[in-house]
């Protein structure tokens, strides 16, 4: 009957983490983030957004001691000016994809909460040279296959 | 580039020891019951030698 | 025979690591933990093997009602399970230092996720219900349902925007990946393989044996 009890409890665990993935899934993952053109379409500020896209080469600025962290991200269509306090991963950095938490302020720029760098399918070996195609990576970001 | 190679044995490591422990479970599980079975096939074709029930090592059921 | 699946799932497993630190380069863009992948993919390749066999052993059972098809079910789900764990661990641990996170909730980890509870909740149905034949049935029935999750967890990638980036393997056209990490790759799936069969090989016995007790 204990026995029987402690598989009850667990199948009403399940059943609850189920049901919150699914909940999460739903809310979250289907629109998991927002592309720069969308955000600018509509933006709302205090509103927190995830928002994805490319670091635009050149305009990545970094301050190691004060950890500011300022580039701009792009969708191809639109951009938006980004500012960050802390270290990015590794694999962040400009022609880059990456996916921001934060939210958009009224000074009209993201507050980047926390910087996730999105990585491309590509894998290279150390001498082969081609890089990604930057068209190709943007429609990875955007999500819409090949 | 960091290589991360904490992270990289890490992974590793954490497979090695998921893997082994259940290869283990697997070993040690059937030979359990591999021994109870032929308690029990003993039991049954010399039910003289043990009139009353024995709880053998390795035995999962003493008879009832 | 089970001797020489164990020597050859052994010789597979040394050889993969060999392939995956010995011959594969250092990758150019992430480092050396890319080398994480070798373990990575080829575990949820196992684990969607696993839950396949699953589908097709409770549908073979609900036809026959083989003890035998319920066994093999019921073995693939926990080996399945096992490396589904696996996969998600491994991915995390990747994540940390590449995204910048152990965790998101995008579509890919979210529906390993329900993959993941599903067939842990399969394998709890399984010791619930007391009466054995309509505990196998239940579980056939869930063995199916959950097979959907599969191409689910797969397409993830491509159907929704997520973080996690798209397979490379499967993608058609100019390689995504040079020969020799290719290469590296499919040792392991061929190693991991073995090891499953391995490990549902003996399950599978250990099953029948504990069938056999209780009988």
């Amino acid at each position: 009957m204990n026995q029987k009890r402690k598989l009850i409890v667990g199948g009403i665990v399940i059943a609850g983490a189920l049901t919150y993935m699914i909940y999460a899934g739903v809310t979250q993952s289907a629109v998991y983030f927002v592309t720069p053109a969308e955000l600018r379409a509509a933006p709302v500020p205090g509103k927190a957004y995830r928002l994805g896209g490319m670091v635009v080469p050149g305009s990545l600025k970094w301050e190691p001691r004060s950890l500011d962290l300022s580039f701009t991200l792009s969708d191809g269509t639109a951009t938006v000016p980004v500012r960050h306090k802390g270290t990015p991963p590794d694999l962040f950095g400009e022609g880059r994809g990456a996916v921001l938490e934060g939210s958009w302020t009224a000074d009209g720029y993201f507050k980047a909460t926390l910087i996730m760098a999105k990585h491309s399918e590509e894998y290279k070996a150390p001498h082969d040279q081609s890089e990604a195609g930057y068209r190709e990576l943007l429609k990875t970001l955007r999500g819409e296959g090949r | 580039m960091a290589d991360n190679w904490s992270f990289v044995i890490a992974a590793y490591g954490l497979a090695v020891v998921v893997l082994a422990m259940y290869w283990r479970f697997l070993v040690r599980r059937e030979r359990e019951l591999d021994d109870a079975g032929v308690v029990r096939q003993q039991l049954r074709q010399a039910p003289g030698v043990s009139g009353h029930a024995q709880t053998e090592p390795g035995s999962r059921s003493p008879l009832p | 025979m089970r001797r020489l699946l164990g020597g050859a799932t052994l010789a597979g497993l040394v050889a993969g690591l060999v392939m995956a630190f010995g011959i594969a380069p250092r990758e150019a863009t992430q480092g050396n933990v890319q080398r994480i992948m070798y373990l990575h993919v080829p575990s949820v390749w196992v684990a969607y093997l696993a839950f396949g066999v699953v589908l097709v052993a409770s549908v073979v059972y609900l036809v026959r009602r083989d003890d035998r098809a319920d066994r093999l079910a019921h073995a693939s789900a926990e080996v399945g399970v096992l490396f589904t764990g696996l996969t998600i661990a491994t991915g995390s641990i990747w994540g940390k230092p590449t995204w910048g996170t152990w965790w998101t909730w995008d579509a890919r980890l979210t529906s390993v996720s329900i993959l993941f509870v599903m067939y842990l909740g399969y394998l709890l149905l399984r010791g619930m219900v007391e009466d054995r034949e309509r505990g196998a049935r239940f579980a056939a029935v869930l063995g199916i349902v959950a097979a959907f999750n599969i191409p689910l967890v797969h397409f993830s990638v491509i159907w929704w925007r997520t973080l996690h980036q798209p397979p490379s393997l499967m993608k058609p056209g100019p390689g995504a990946m040079p020969g020799i990490i290719v290469a590296a790759l499919l040792v392991n799936f061929a190693a991991f393989t073995l090891l499953y069969v391995y490990f549902v090989t003996r399950r599978t016995v250990v099953l029948g044996l504990e069938a056999e007790a209780e009988a």
